[in-house]
C-alpha cells in the first residue's frame, strides 16, 4: 500500500515576514548566565522524572514499568540503564544498596549506533518522558524558567562533542526528603532540553 | 505562519460527519524528538482558530503543528464489494521555517498526507489508460478484485467512484490556492513516477 501526499508551499516574503512575526513575539531565547547565579530564583521544587521518585522508589518499580528489554547493568555498579541504540535516548538510573533509586537521569545525548526496529521500547513511552510540573525533551529554555523560574546556577557544557547550555537548580529549601537537585542539559543551537537529571543526594 | 494555517485548515474539506479535526501534535527542532503537546479532538467540533489557538501556545519558528483530520472518499467495501462513502484519514502538517533543519524546503511549508495514493490512481494500472499495461496480481485478494473489476460495468464504477475522489481533492487545491498566497505545490505518491500526471490522465478518460 504505497501513499500519496500534497505539498504547498508559500510565497517567500510572506513566510519571511511571518518568521520576523514569531522572533518578535517569542522574543530572545535566554542567554547564557554566569556560574553561581542565584537572584530570582522561583521556589517550585520538582520530586518526579520518568514517572520515578528519587529517594522512594526502587529499582523494582521502574524495572516493572520499562520492562527487561534494553536494559544492561555492569556488574557489582550502582548505575543502571535502559538504553535505545537507534535513537541515542536512555534512562538511566543510580541505586543504593537498598535498590532505591537516587537518582534519575533522560538522556537524548547517547549514540545513534544500533539498528532501528519498528516496535518502540516501553520505555520510551512520550509517557515517561517528562518531569512532575510536564517538562519534556525538546521543550525550550524559556519553558524551564516558565515552570521553575531562574536556576540556581548556569553556564556552558558539552557531552558526547555537542555544545550544551547546563541549568541547575538546587531544592534543599525543601527539605530533605524530597530530591535535593536537578541538572537541565540545554542544546546550544537550539536552546532545547535535550537531558534531564533529578538527584535525591546533591550531584 | 499559524495565520496561514488557519486559512489552510478553514479549505480543508472535511468529513460531513464530526469531528473533522481529530487531532493535534506539536513537535519541536525535528521528527526525532519526543513530541512537545499531543491533543486528542476526537470528542469535540473543532475550529480551525482553536486549533491554531492550541498551536499559539508554542509560537515557535523551529516547530512543526500536525493536525488529524478526516474526509469523505469513495471506498470500495471489501466483503460486501458496494461503494460508499466513509471518513477517510487525512494527516496535515505546517512546518516552521527552522524545523527540522528547515525541512518545508523539501516538503512544503504544508503538507497533507492523503492517505492510500490507489483511493486516487485505482489498483495495479486498471484506470491507466488502454495502451499501458495491467500488473499481474500478486495476492489471492488481489486476483478476486482483478477479476471482479473484468466486468466492464465493474471497471466502469471504479473509474466513476476514483474520478470523484480526485475532483474532490483537486477541488481542496483550488480552495487553498484561492486561500493563500500559495507559490507552488506538488502531488507526489510512493508509487506513482507523476503522481499529477496519473490523476489527469484519469479523468481524460471517458
Amino acid at each position: 500500500m504505497k501513499r500519496g501526499s500534497i505539498k504547498f508551499w508559500l510565497c517567500a516574503s510572506l513566510v519571511a515576514a511571518a518568521a520576523a512575526s514569531i522572533a518578535a513575539r517569542s522574543g530572545a531565547r535566554i542567554p547564557p548566565r554566569a556560574a553561581s547565579q542565584t537572584a530570582n530564583v522561583r521556589h517550585v521544587n520538582e520530586t518526579l522524572l520518568a514517572g520515578l521518585r528519587p529517594g522512594r522508589d526502587t529499582l523494582g518499580v521502574a524495572e516493572k514499568r520499562f520492562k527487561v528489554k534494553n536494559f544492561s547493568e555492569e556488574p557489582n555498579s550502582s548505575s543502571k540503564e535502559w538504553r535505545d541504540d537507534c535513537s541515542g535516548r536512555s534512562i538511566r538510573l543510580e541505586v543504593d544498596a537498598k535498590s532505591v533509586i537516587q537518582s534519575v537521569t533522560l538522556t537524548t545525548l547517547g549514540h545513534q549506533e544500533g539498528k532501528c526496529t519498528d516496535r518502540r521500547p516501553d520505555f520510551l513511552d512520550p509517557r515517561y518522558w517528562l518531569t512532575g510540573l510536564g517538562l519534556r525533551m525538546g521543550d525550550s529554555q524559556d519553558r524551564v524558567v516558565g515552570l521553575y523560574g531562574e536556576p540556581n546556577s548556569s553556564g556552558p557544557a558539552s557531552k558526547n562533542g555537542q555544545e550544551l547550555d547546563l541549568m541547575y537548580y538546587q531544592f534543599d529549601w525543601a527539605g530533605d526528603a524530597v530530591p535535593q537537585v536537578m541538572e537541565i542539559l540545554c542544546a546550544r543551537d537550539t536552546g532545547r532540553v535535550v537531558e534531564i537529571t533529578l538527584a535525591f543526594p546533591s550531584l | 505562519m499559524l495565520t496561514h494555517f488557519e486559512h489552510f485548515l478553514a479549505t480543508v474539506p472535511l468529513a460531513a460527519a464530526p469531528p473533522g479535526f481529530t487531532g493535534l501534535t506539536i513537535r519541536a527542532v525535528d521528527f526525532a524528538e519526543t513530541r512537545l503537546e499531543e491533543y486528542d479532538l476526537r470528542g469535540y467540533v473543532t475550529t480551525p482558530a482553536e486549533i491554531v489557538n492550541l498551536a499559539k501556545e508554542h509560537l515557535e519558528s523551529d516547530v512543526s503543528y500536525e493536525v488529524a483530520a478526516r474526509w469523505d472518499l469513495w471506498i470500495r467495501d471489501k466483503e460486501s464489494a458496494k461503494w460508499k462513502i466513509q471518513p477517510e484519514r487525512m494527516d496535515i502538517f505546517c512546518y516552521g521555517p527552522d524545523y527540522d533543519g528547515g525541512v518545508y524546503a523539501e516538503s512544503g511549508h504544508f503538507m497533507a498526507d492523503l492517505g492510500f495514493e490507489h483511493v486516487f490512481t485505482g489498483h495495479a494500472g486498471l484506470l491507466a489508460p488502454e495502451n499501458e499495461r495491467v500488473a499481474e496480481p500478486q495476492h489471492p485478494e488481489e486476483a478476486r478484485f482483478m477479476m471482479w473489476m473484468s466486468q466492464p460495468q465493474n471497471l466502469r464504477e471504479y473509474q466513476e467512484k476514483t474520478r470523484e475522489n480526485i475532483l474532490k481533492l483537486m477541488g481542496w487545491m483550488r480552495a487553498v490556492e484561492e486561500a493563500l498566497p500559495v507559490e507552488r505545490f506538488r502531488l507526489w505518491s510512493e508509487g506513482e513516477e507523476n503522481f499529477e500526471a496519473r490523476l489527469d490522465q484519469i479523468l481524460a478518460v471517458r
